[in-house]
């Protein structure tokens, strides 16, 4: 493990550096498996939250109080230390420059990860196909990568709205309440010119 | 295989109390194989059929009316986890199981949502087992299994059948859902029954 | 619960077959519905995995490890397609 980015208090991105990593592609998951002393071994599905294109693999993991490996990758995990991963893995959900678009990209809290790789992808692949993301979050301060949306947002062709679900600012001009067919409709009314 | 520093994980909790190879949980997780059922109380019944003269059966109305227990038990899933003094009230199977005479030695449990497991009626008479329609006061969430859940604490917990419609009494042990995927057939927590052979 | 979809049982799937299989195509019997792997709803939490069909509720694929190995099973789909890795 090579850094760790805290997202929001829950949630803390990782970046590994991977030997003989085969590459992936955007979209795809990984299996990250952690062993104790004794051969006591778990494993946890997490998404790949960083480009095919970029130096590190990165990962964004959510805190569950109750849970047996986020809390360890949170909070006990430190640069230096390694973990075995099982991947990539998912050939289904994933996204590359070839596959052309339009692409509509819709994500609720931590579903937002494997939407960054291919908005990264997107960028460093120099893609021409328009994208329009819609994210919910309980919070603007629980938005996942609020900063680098915003900057990905400033591309003509990348549109990013943003639904909060419990709280918003005073100025909030964006969406509010949970994504539902009607918000899903209002969302995609002017989509591609369409 | 490298080991993951500062990694315990779930340990088994050493404890009297405790099957081998559990940990104890203060919460209580949802385990589903498949969508919840959600039947409405007015179509709900629990009937008793199979190898009886008639089959018997309760409304929901019938069922509330039947004397209720409060049971404060551990429970063990397969999974690994251990709950200890869950409390609940329902309706024990003796009574149940009064109502319809038998020579049937084993009984599978049958629920909304296709699920099945089979038990030996021995273990389920005896005050060791209850139709449990209510936990910790209140009524039992549909996530867990209402409105009502086969009970057997002594038993691996997939044996606490959820959503529960009924029991077919049978001469012959016939596996259920799990059962038939390779758990054990009989899963006694104490001595790690969890898969067939074990 | 809401169930997690195919992308769940990708990493033990490619274990077990060396291949991504979240693309290939299957038909439930319970229905005739036609999907692929990555589209199954999986019902992860208990003592095994349990993948069903969106539309019916059909079992279409059991999974579980029990002591070092694999149990599979594929009551209810049919005419697996693998397009080539
Ligand atoms: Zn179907």
């Amino acid at each position: 493990m090579v850094s760790k980015t805290v997202e929001t208090p829950r949630v803390t991105t990782i970046a590994v550096a991977i030997q003989d990593w085969p590459g992936h592609r955007a979209g795809q998951h990984v299996d990250v498996r952690l062993t104790a002393p004794d051969g006591y071994q778990t494993e946890r599905s997490y998404s790949i939250g960083s480009a095919p294109e970029d130096a590190y693999v990165s990962l964004t993991v959510e805190r569950l109080d109750d849970g047996e490996v986020s809390p360890y990758l949170v909070d006990e995990l430190r640069p230096g230390d390694e973990i075995e991963l099982r991947g990539p893995v998912g050939g289904y959900f994933a996204w590359d420059n070839e596959l052309g678009g339009p692409l509509f990209l819709v994500a609720g809290g931590s579903g937002l990860v494997p939407f960054r790789s291919m908005l990264r992808h997107h960028r460093a692949s120099g893609s021409r196909v328009p994208v329009r993301l819609l994210c919910s979050a309980r919070s603007l301060e629980l938005l996942i990568y609020r900063e680098e949306l915003i900057k990905l947002a400033a591309d003509d062709l990348v549109d990013v709205s943003v639904t909060l679900t419990r709280e918003a600012p005073d100025d909030w001009r964006g969406y509010r309440g949970r994504i539902d067919p009607a918000l899903l409709a209002g969302c995609r009314h002017g989509c591609f010119g369409a | 295989m490298a080991v993951s520093r500062g990694f315990v994980g779930r340990r088994p909790t050493d404890s009297a109390r405790v099957p081998p190879g559990q940990y104890v949980t203060r919460d209580f997780p949802v385990l589903s194989a498949g969508p919840t059922p959600y039947t409405p109380l007015d179509t709900w019944d629990f009937t008793v059929r199979g190898l009886v003269n008639r089959p018997v059966s309760w409304s929901w109305q019938a069922f509330r009316a039947l004397p209720h227990e409060n049971i404060t038990v551990d429970i063990h899933c397969v999974t690994k986890w251990t709950k200890l003094d869950t409390t609940w009230s329902g309706v024990s199977l003796d009574t149940l199981l009064d109502a319809a005479p038998t020579q049937a030695s084993h009984a599978l449990a049958f629920c909304d949502g296709g699920y099945t497991t089979n038990v030996p009626l021995a273990d389920l008479r005896g005050g060791k087992a209850w139709v449990v329609d209510e936990y910790d006061g209140q009524p039992l969430d549909p996530e867990h299994g209402g409105p009502a859940r086969l009970l057997v604490p002594h038993l691996y917990f997939w044996k606490s059948a959820k959503w529960i419609r009924g029991l077919e009494l049978r001469q012959a042990d016939q596996p259920g859902f799990w059962e038939m995927f390779g758990y054990h057939n009989y899963g006694d927590p104490w001595k790690e029954q969890r898969y067939q052979g074990d | 619960m809401q169930p997690l979809d195919g992308n769940a049982i990708a990493g033990v799937m490619h274990d077990l077959f060396a291949r991504d299989l979240t693309t290939m195509g299957y038909q439930c019997t319970g229905c005739g519905k036609t999907g692929v792997v990555a589209e199954m709803a999986v019902y992860a939490s208990g003592p095994g995995t349990v993948a069903r069909c969106r539309d019916c509720d059909t079992i279409l694929l059991m999974l579980s490890e029990r002591r070092g190995m694999y149990c599979l099973d594929a009551p209810g789909m049919t005419h697996p397609i693998l397009p080539l890795a």
